[in-house]
């Protein structure tokens, strides 16, 4: 069992407390009274302690990447923010501009959930570009390993959460203008604004990117705008609005490698509204609700290299909307968290009989946090109903005990589950697909232990081991006819585990580094694609540097032992190396100018899971940052 | 195993774990810090150690002030720790509970309309800092000290009284501006033998500290002091009270509240003190340190 | 700006040597410069350590009392905070180190140097003296004793009553503060950047300045050479302009006036080609009447034999004779004609031979009496023996007829026209004033006692188409084919003329002594 909204709520709150430094808030008076029997030192607030503390709520295995760790990687998307966290693993990662599949411990890009403030992204076959989804907006994203079915429905194999920057944070205007140019005619320009009055706080956020391609034949144009107004009702009320458009044109690839003559291209333009509002209703509880819509239009198309004449072109959109709802309630050691996901989505496509299909989803859901000293215990308990997939209960139990002031143990059992893609429902003929009415969620069941230690006071640790018990995987199956239909069938057991290391801060130095294993076991597994047992493990390594002097670097490295079937042809034997050095070269009146300078797999490894699409070689980027 | 065929047998377990009971309840007290600093946080502790009770801590500079009163009444506890100067101000807002102070001076508890607070101040009485000089300086016949009759009148007044109870005298030279301090130090010279520093903000700052201990150092004239911190700075010796102890001090009050329920309010000084030498300073001005003076002192250097 | 032509000017060595020698200046001066500033740089800095080492020790002399080492870090660490610090230690009186700080110099080298173990190590030089700067590689110490007054007893105080005051100083710890040399090396680049910018910035603003004024000096100079470049090229030139009354503007003055007398003698010049192609024009109508004069003599020389053969035939009497008479005296008369033509068109070569003067004036004598006419009497004196010169004959036929053509027309009323021939021998005597080289000449005369000429006519008498006869009476080319016939000859003509006394053409040709005549005649 589990996790709960609350507990993710607390999670952030301390998550935000511990990024913010500790302001002393002490009256003057007190302050000089101490000052006269205490040094100064003995009267800092210690909120490395505090932090620590709380992160002892959560029982998942969870890992934040804040917008400070996007800007010193220098990453443009939001799979190059997550490339080198460890337990992630990104397929077709070409950089930034296409795909870009975010994986996670063995679990494909399918069953992990990847919601932005709240809303999920993905698409009708439950796939989302982490390629082209840019950064600039996020104030940070919190990555769940493992299920969290309990709290957000499909999302077996993990959650990525993308949390946007708030509107009119700061006293005065403040904002930042990025360019950023690179080879392969790569650039990055962005501009961002954020301002509050009276009551009204407004967050804005244009860029475009651009490249002839990181790898060939993959050009790509994207154009990006966020927008979040706030507006204050009162002393306990908060709305938000916010915006997101997203357009895209890209070349995927060409075969002419193989002597065909013929390119894949696509199209997308996808458009979000978001608002919300959240009220203190009394002083235990707390109210949130946020309606949103989402919709999406891609057009891939195929045409001939030599006379750009259309071979196939198909259009699809997929369009959704949906409302959420939660109560927090606070009662003595008890934080309960009980709401609704609403979620009507409309998928349109060449491919479905009479042109549109049509997906209905609700949930409820509850979750406590019991604070009990220092054991915490969180149930949650999902239920989720949908017209394609049928009705499903999660349930999860977490535990968190601090055993002392620098060990930390959790344990996490949960059910997950993930829905089907749309597609799997109806035929395409085109490429010979008999569509499934009777296709079940694939189903979890997860079990996790770890530990956080801080040793020494030098470096802190997290180990997590679990076990993925997995069900009715759906399995594409051959009719012997040259179709093939997708069912559920097979089993899986996954077990693996990962550690994590950072190390504090010693000289402006900080070391982090990252392994995790798993081995993923199928069983009753005859799927006409070519999986197989697999034992997969990965590196990650990340040395920054932030004295405070206005020079910041990080080098990066990332290793994924893929082992792939070899019908897809990958190669990853090579560690990618990113590198960023950030100098500020001027600062006036709250103004800052920073130059940068970005390596990109600076020793051009290999890194792919499929030679359609292979990890960018070494490519050089360097720009400049105004923040004001 | 559960899944999805028996949702309902889910729902029962989980209202079940819903339905756990949370002891949390029975004589719990709320410590409310001004701030999550350490010795705040060693306050507690030894609040903890001799209270023996349930003690849930809430720091005051951490939510609105509205918050941390809900929380406090919510939580219903039968006394109210109230540590720092911050938090014994907030405390009175609080209603029906009785507040234990700690960590406040004495001169707040005259200034604010606390009458009902029970607590122990951070004060050593004049008579505990004479007798330690003169155990620690057997030969001194002169005290000096620089004080703000605002803030230290009655203290100087009882080290006086201390003084001729022992027939040593006191040089008092009274001030309200800090600026006056050094032309102050400097008329002490070849007027006393020991400089007793007293715990008064007007006098007690960065700048005056570091001329008292130069003075200190150039007229061979033992500084003595309140806390460790100054004689880890350079006075020769001191007298001062852990916030441990004092939580202690304030727990065993608490019990005592507690327990009788009169309302009687009980206010104390710090009971237990520690004696401090700086062995380092005392070589150096030429000041021998007694065998069973050295036996019983902390050492700062 | 400096183009080839000009980088071969004399411009260019004016603006080259000037550039030359700014570039000097500025380098000496720049090196001075740099000298000057590097070493306020080194006094800088040894400055900076100095009062940096005193000022704290000063002020930390309370906490290395105390041996406090968190407070003597607060203040080290406000001084490690200045920019050049690269270590701050503080020792007590027993030199034992208090604290240490460090940071890592420009050049990433140990503060202490190669030697790690240097670190908080004071050096003494000798026994109990304390150096005020010890120097190591890429850093520097500076020193400075921690002192503390105490006052003495304050009993003895009393005795000293007008210096109750009386203090005694105890070193009661060092300081040290360790500065990076690496910034005299960054100093000293950029001291050096600096200067160097500036001299070239001096450099080029000098040289564009001396261009300026090198081309400005030079205009002058220029625009003569380019006149003098053009006249050289026979093209016109306008006046220079005279800017100054310098050398160059006098050298302009100077080409004006030779351009203008250049220019005068060219139109002379012009003048006489016109007559040269006049002449050639005569020439060339001469040999065409010559070669039609040569064949229709031969033709009348046929005629004429054939009208005497038939005259001869014919009877004495014969009417026809009269005839035959008339054609003979016409063909005599054609004959003359084209004797004439022959003469007018004689070629001008010059056939030289020795020839005797008088010789020709005698033979001449008969024709030059009918040329002078009625009322003019010709008188000529011969000397005995002849009087030889190398000579075209015919030419000297020509200049006599043309002088005494002359003389006569100048006598319209009657006079006496005189030739005579002499030997005249040439001195190198000074005050001589016509210009024959010293020498033995033979002199012809012609002299007739006409109205004389006034000084401007007779300078002009040689120039061609001079005259003073009334138009269409002369060519006035007489005297000036005289002159040039006498030219060919390497001799001399000079003219004697006074108002009323006549005019005298003195010809003086190069004697041809005897043996010189039979020279001549052997090597014919």
């Amino acid at each position: 069992m589990s996790f709960s909204r609350a507990g993710l709520v607390l999670l952030l709150v301390l998550v935000l407390s511990y990024l913010s430094s500790a302001a002393f808030a002490m009256s003057e008076e007190e302050r000089s009274f101490l000052l006269m029997y205490f040094k100064e030192e003995e009267l800092q607030v210690v909120s490395a302690t505090r932090s620590l503390k709380s992160i002892t709520r959560v029982a998942e295995n969870v890992e934040v990447v804040t917008k400070d760790d996007i800007e010193l990687m220098n990453a443009h998307t939001v799979a190059e923010a997550l490339y080198f966290v460890t337990g992630v693993e990104i397929s077709v990662f070409v950089g930034p501009g296409a795909q870009g599949e975010i994986g996670i411990h063995g679990s494909d890009y399918t069953r992990v959930a990847v919601l932005l403030d709240g809303v999920p992204l993905q698409n009708e076959n439950n796939a989302v570009a982490a390629g082209i989804l840019p950064v600039q907006m996020i104030e940070r994203i919190e990555i769940i390993k493992g299920p969290a079915s309990s709290i957000w429905g499909s999302s077996f194999g993990g959650v990525i959460n993308i949390i946007t920057k708030s509107a009119g944070g700061g006293d005065h205007i403040n904002g930042l203008a990025y360019a950023s140019g690179g080879e392969h005619a790569t650039s990055d320009v962005r501009a961002e604004l954020n301002g509050r009055k009276g009551p009204i706080g407004v967050y804005l956020f244009g860029g475009a990117m651009n490249s002839s391609g990181l790898i060939d034949s993959h050009f790509f144009h994207h154009n990006n705008f966020f927008s979040k107004f706030t507006v204050d009702a009162g002393e306990k009320t908060k709305i938000d609005l916010s915006f997101f458009y997203h357009k895209d044109d890209s070349v995927q690839w060409d075969y002419l490698f193989i002597d065909y003559d013929a390119f894949d291209a696509y199209k997308q333009e996808q458009v979000y509204g978001r608002a919300s509002l959240q009220s203190a209703l009394s002083n235990d509880l707390d109210l949130n609700v946020s309606g949103w819509i989402f919709n999406t239009n891609t057009d891939i198309y195929e045409k001939t290299v030599s006379t750009n004449e259309p071979i196939f072109d198909s259009g699809s959109s997929f369009d959704k909307y949906g409302f959420s709802g939660s109560l927090t309630w606070r009662a003595g050691a008890h934080t309960i968290v009980a709401g609704t996901d609403v979620l009507n989505g409309k998928s349109k496509a060449n491919i479905y009989p009479g042109g549109d299909v049509e997906q209905r989803k609700y949930a409820f859901f509850a979750n406590d946090t019991i604070s009990l000293g220092s054991l915490t215990i969180t149930p949650g308990l999902r239920y989720d109903h949908s017209n394609l997939g049928g009705d499903i209960v999660s349930p999860s139990l977490g535990v968190t005990y601090l055993l002392s002031k620098d060990l930390l143990l959790r344990a996490l059992v949960s059910r997950g589950f993930h829905d089907p893609g749309i597609t799997s429902f109806f035929d395409d003929p085109s490429v010979g697909f008999v569509g499934n009415t009777g296709i079940k969620p694939e189903k979890i069941w997860s079990y996790q232990i770890g530990a956080e230690a801080n040793v020494a006071n030098i470096l802190s640790t997290k180990l997590t081991l679990f076990l993925h018990d997995i069900d009715d995987i759906i399995l594409d199956k051959d009719l012997g006819d040259g179709s093939f239909t997708s069912e559920n069938g097979g089993k899986e057991k996954t077990i693996g585990g990962e550690i994590e290391i950072i190390t504090k801060k010693y000289r402006g130095f900080i070391l982090k580094a990252g392994a995790h294993y798993e081995s993923v076991k199928l069983d009753n597994f005859s799927d006409i694609r070519l999986f197989d047992n697999t034992k997969r493990y990965g590196f990650n390594t990340s040395l920054s540097y932030d004295e405070g002097k206005g020079l910041r670097a990080v080098l990066k490295g990332h290793y994924l032992w893929w082992n792939e079937p070899s019908f897809w042809d990958a190669k990853y034997n090579g560690v990618v190396m990113d590198f960023n050095v950030i100098k500020e070269i001027l600062t006036r009146n709250n103004a800052t100018l920073e130059a940068f300078f970005t390596g990109h797999n600076i020793f051009n490894a290999s890194s792919y899971d499929n030679n359609f699409l292979m990890n960018p070689n070494r490519w050089i980027e360097a720009g400049i940052r105004c923040k004001f | 195993m559960l899944n999805k065929r028996d949702p309902i047998s889910v729902v029962l377990l989980f209202l079940l774990i819903l339905g756990l009971p949370v002891s949390a309840g029975a004589g719990e007290i709320v410590a409310l810090k001004s701030a999550d600093i350490q010795p705040y946080n060693e306050a507690v502790e030894g609040f903890m150690k001799s209270c023996r009770c349930d003690v849930s801590e809430i720091v005051l500079n951490e939510t609105a002030g509205r918050d941390v009163l809900e929380k406090i009444r919510d939580a219903d506890p039968e006394a109210v720790f109230a540590v720092g100067m911050d938090a014994l101000n907030f405390s009175k807002t609080i209603g029906n509970v009785p507040v234990v102070y700690s960590m406040v001076p004495n001169s707040q508890l005259l200034s604010v309309a606390q009458q009902n607070a029970s607590g122990v101040s951070m004060y050593i009485s004049p008579e505990k800092f004479i007798a330690a000089i003169l155990e620690v300086f057997p030969h001194a016949k002169k005290i000096g000290l620089i004080f703000d009759a605002r803030h230290s009148g009655s203290f100087v007044r009882d080290a006086d009284s201390a003084c001729r109870a022992r027939g040593i005298e006191l040089v008092a030279e009274k001030t309200s501006r800090p600026g006056d301090i050094p032309t102050l130090i400097d008329s002490m010279r070849g007027r006393i033998d020991v400089f007793l520093m007293v715990p008064d903000v007007t006098v007690i700052n960065p700048e005056s500290v570091k001329y008292l201990l130069l003075f200190s150092f150039r007229n061979k004239v033992p500084v003595f002091t309140f806390s460790r911190k100054y004689v880890e700075m350079g006075s020769a010796a001191g007298l001062y009270a852990a916030p441990y102890d004092m939580g202690l001090q304030a727990g065993e009050i608490v019990q005592k509240i507690v327990s009788e329920k009169n309302g009687k309010v009980i206010r104390a000084d710090a009971r237990k003190t520690v004696l401090v030498i700086n062995r380092k300073i005392m070589n150096k001005l030429g000041i021998r340190i007694r065998g069973e003076v050295l036996g019983r002192a902390e050492y700062a250097d | 700006m400096p183009t080839k032509s000009f980088r071969k000017s004399f411009g260019f060595k004016v603006f080259r040597s000037f550039a030359l020698s700014i570039l000097v200046v500025a380098i000496v001066l720049s090196a001075l410069l740099v000298y000057y500033q590097n070493s306020m740089v080194k006094k800088d800095l040894y400055k900076e350590g100095t009062m940096l080492a005193d000022m704290l020790a000063y002020s930390i002399r309370t906490w290395v009392f105390a041996e406090n080492k968190d407070m003597l870090k607060d203040a080290v660490q406000g001084v490690m905070g200045q920019k050049n610090v690269v270590a701050v230690v503080v020792y007590n009186a027993d030199r034992q180190v208090l604290i240490i700080e460090k940071k890592q110099s420009a050049d990433k080298k140990d503060p202490f140097g190669n030697d790690p173990a240097a670190a908080g190590k004071m050096r003494m030089e000798q026994a109990g003296i304390i150096p005020k700067t010890a120097e190591r590689e890429g850093t520097i110490g500076f020193l400075s004793p921690v002192v503390l007054e105490t006052y003495k007893n304050m009993e003895e105080a009393i005795y000293f009553e007008e210096s109750p005051k009386q203090s005694v100083q105890h070193v009661i710890g060092y300081v040290e503060v360790v500065l990076d040399k690496g910034v005299l090396r960054t100093e000293m680049r950029s001291i050096l950047i600096r200067n160097a910018v500036a001299t070239l910035l001096f450099l080029l603003a000098g040289s564009v300045a001396i261009y300026i004024a090198v081309r400005r000096l030079m205009r002058p100079l220029t625009n003569l050479a380019a006149s003098v470049r053009s006249l050289g090229r026979g093209e016109t030139v306008a006046q220079v302009p005279v800017e100054s009354m310098d050398e160059i503007g006098r050298l302009a003055t100077d080409f004006n006036t030779m351009s203008d007398n250049l220019k005068k003698r060219e139109a002379e010049k012009e003048l006489l080609e016109e007559k040269l192609r006049y002449a050639q024009k005569m020439e060339a109508v001469g040999t065409l009447a010559r070669g039609i004069a040569h064949d229709f003599n031969n033709i009348l020389a046929t005629l004429r034999g054939s009208i005497y053969l038939i005259d001869k035939k014919l009877p004495a009497h014969d009417e026809l004779r009269q005839y035959t008479r008339q054609v003979h005296g016409s063909i005599a008369r054609a004959q003359n004609l084209i004797r004439g033509l022959l003469t007018f068109s004689r070629t001008q070569r010059i056939n030289f031979r020795p020839a005797d003067l008088g010789g020709i004036i005698r033979r001449l004598q008969p024709m030059l009496t009918n040329m002078a006419g009625e009322g003019v009497h010709l008188k000529v004196s011969l000397p005995e023996g002849p009087v030889m010169a190398m000579s075209d004959s015919v030419q000297l036929e020509q200049i006599l007829m043309n002088l005494c053509a002359n003389g006569r027309d100048a006598m319209p009323d009657g006079g006496v026209l005189s030739i005579s021939v002499e030997m005249v021998t040439v001195g190198s005597e000074a005050g001589r004033q016509y210009p024959p080289a010293p020498g033995r000449y033979a002199v012809m005369s012609v002299r007739d006692t006409g109205p004389g000429m006034d000084e401007k006519t007779r300078e002009r008498i040689f120039e061609p188409y001079f005259t003073t006869k009334d138009v269409g009476k002369g060519t006035g080319l007489g005297l000036a084919i005289v002159y040039g016939i006498v030219k060919q000859h390497r001799g001399w003509i000079w003219v004697e003329s006074e108002k009323g006394e006549g005019t005298i053409f003195r010809v003086y040709l190069p004697l041809l002594e005897k043996n010189e005549e039979d020279m001549e005649n052997k090597s014919r």
